[in-house]
């Protein structure tokens, strides 16, 4: 491998590193209390926040949009702490123009709470409370405003998701090994073909079996990042979900291609069936890792209706430091696979001068 | 300071640290979840490390067989 782009490989993973952990996250909503409310009162809505300086940022506005065009303005602002609000409502008694279903059949983000200040930008949480059509009139006025977009600050930020929060930095280290190590077997495969075709000409045997030992780890460190992440966003590390036990499948299934390839004492007869059980496992590996997760529900993103790559998994900030984290583990996964596969280059050279 | 050597403890374990008992004692749910991706980093960077001792063994087997002759 060229040095520079070993190079350009540490740069890169070092970049995905400072700026991964760096960058800061958006200011999000941790917390609301009450989550329900009658018609016609007045509403002191307390809300925890991550990542908000609040006592510095003012003026906060903050409004509850009912649909679309609707929305009622909060009337007073208190600030608490840096991370604390009270917000207060007057809900009108009249029936509100809540929209509850959406046309496309998704689920109604209203009421949703907005709330912008030039500090923290952008906060919103959808279905903030629960409003209960019945009529009291303690509250008259109501506090209809019109909705007018908030601007959005550019703030270079990752977004806060609930459940998620910083785990979300784990992206950038999780999914590239998947990415690596499906370019690696895929690699490893190539040669495994290459050496049936010639068995005779080239190293093909000793490149599949590195890249395959490369790939292979950086499976184990994906599956095993995954079942930490898992435990504190789902709630345990092995929920039996179907990408958790697709992709475990498929490791023992290559597990056993390192078994069968250490059975065979005859070189040849070694490498002739490792490189044809090379190919079944590869061929198994995509339908395991990308087809059968994909056609079940699962609590893995990019699975069932759940969308990987949506506009809030992975927003412009994320992508600007997870491709780089793709390609620079890449490249270090190729570099190690390298290294590995002139060691034994080298074994095999020594052995066959002894014979 | 004897606060700073536990910290550091469960730094180092991440699977030994206490289950999730409830929001506000769960160690790895404070400050937002970061230690979880502590735990993610120092996993990667500690499988990564295996692997180089695996090739320096790998190595050390082959400069053996070198020497011999």
């Amino acid at each position: 491998m060229n040095k520079y782009l070993k190079f350009i490989a540490v740069l890169l993973i070092a970049y995905s590193i400072l700026a991964g952990l760096l960058i800061p996250l958006s200011t999000g909503v941790l917390s609301v209390l009450p989550r329900s409310i009658n018609t016609g009162n007045y509403l002191k809505l307390e809300l925890k926040a991550y990542n908000a300086q609040f006592d510095s940022a003012v003026p906060v506005e903050a409004r509850i949009r009912l649909n679309p065009s609707t929305a009622l303005c909060a009337t007073s602002i208190e600030v608490k702490s840096p991370n604390e609000l009270q917000l207060n409502f007057a809900i009108p008694a009249s029936k509100l123009p809540l929209q509850t279903e959406m046309k496309d059949g998704k689920k109604s983000p209203f009421p949703l709470l907005e709330m912008v200040d030039a500090q923290n930008g952008y906060t919103s949480l959808e279905s903030v409370l629960f409003i209960e059509q019945k009529h009291s009139n303690k509250a008259d006025t109501a506090s209809f405003c019109s909705v007018v977009p908030y601007r959005s600050t550019d703030k270079t930020s990752f977004p806060f998701l609930n459940i998620l929060e910083e785990t979300i930095r784990n992206l950038f280290y999780h999914v590239p090994m998947w990415f690596a190590m499906m370019l690696l077997l895929f690699v490893s495969v190539i040669h495994s073909i290459l050496y049936l075709r010639k068995p005779q000409i080239g190293d093909h045997d000793n490149k599949a079996a590195s890249f395959a030992t490369v790939g292979v780890l950086f499976g184990i460190v994906g599956i095993t990042t995954g079942a930490i992440w898992a435990k504190h966003t789902w709630g345990s590390y092995w929920s039996f979900d179907v990408k958790q036990n697709t992709s475990a499948i498929a490791l023992l299934i290559y597990l056993a291609y390192f078994v069968l390839r250490s059975s065979f004492e005859d070189m040849d007869k070694r490498a002739r069936v490792a490189a044809i059980y090379n190919i079944f496992a590869f061929a198994t590996l995509i339908p395991l890792l990308y087809v059968i997760p994909r056609m079940v529900d699962s609590l893995h993103p990019g699975m069932g209706n759940n969308p990987a790559f949506s506009k809030l998994d992975l927003d412009n900030t994320m992508r600007m430091v997870f491709y780089p984290a793709v390609v620079g583990w890449i490249m270090m996964g190729w570099w190690m696979a390298t290294i590995a596969m002139r060691i034994e280059a080298l074994k095999i050279k020594k052995m066959e001068q002894d014979t | 300071m004897k606060n700073r050597i536990y910290t550091s403890l469960f730094l180092l374990l991440p699977f030994a640290a206490f289950a999730q008992e409830s929001q506000s004692n769960d160690y790895f749910g404070n400050i937002g979840k970061i230690y979880v991706v502590a735990a993610v980093m120092l996993l990667l960077f500690g499988t990564m490390i295996a692997f180089m001792i695996y090739l320096e063994r790998k190595l050390d087997r082959l400069e053996e067989l070198m020497n011999d002759d």
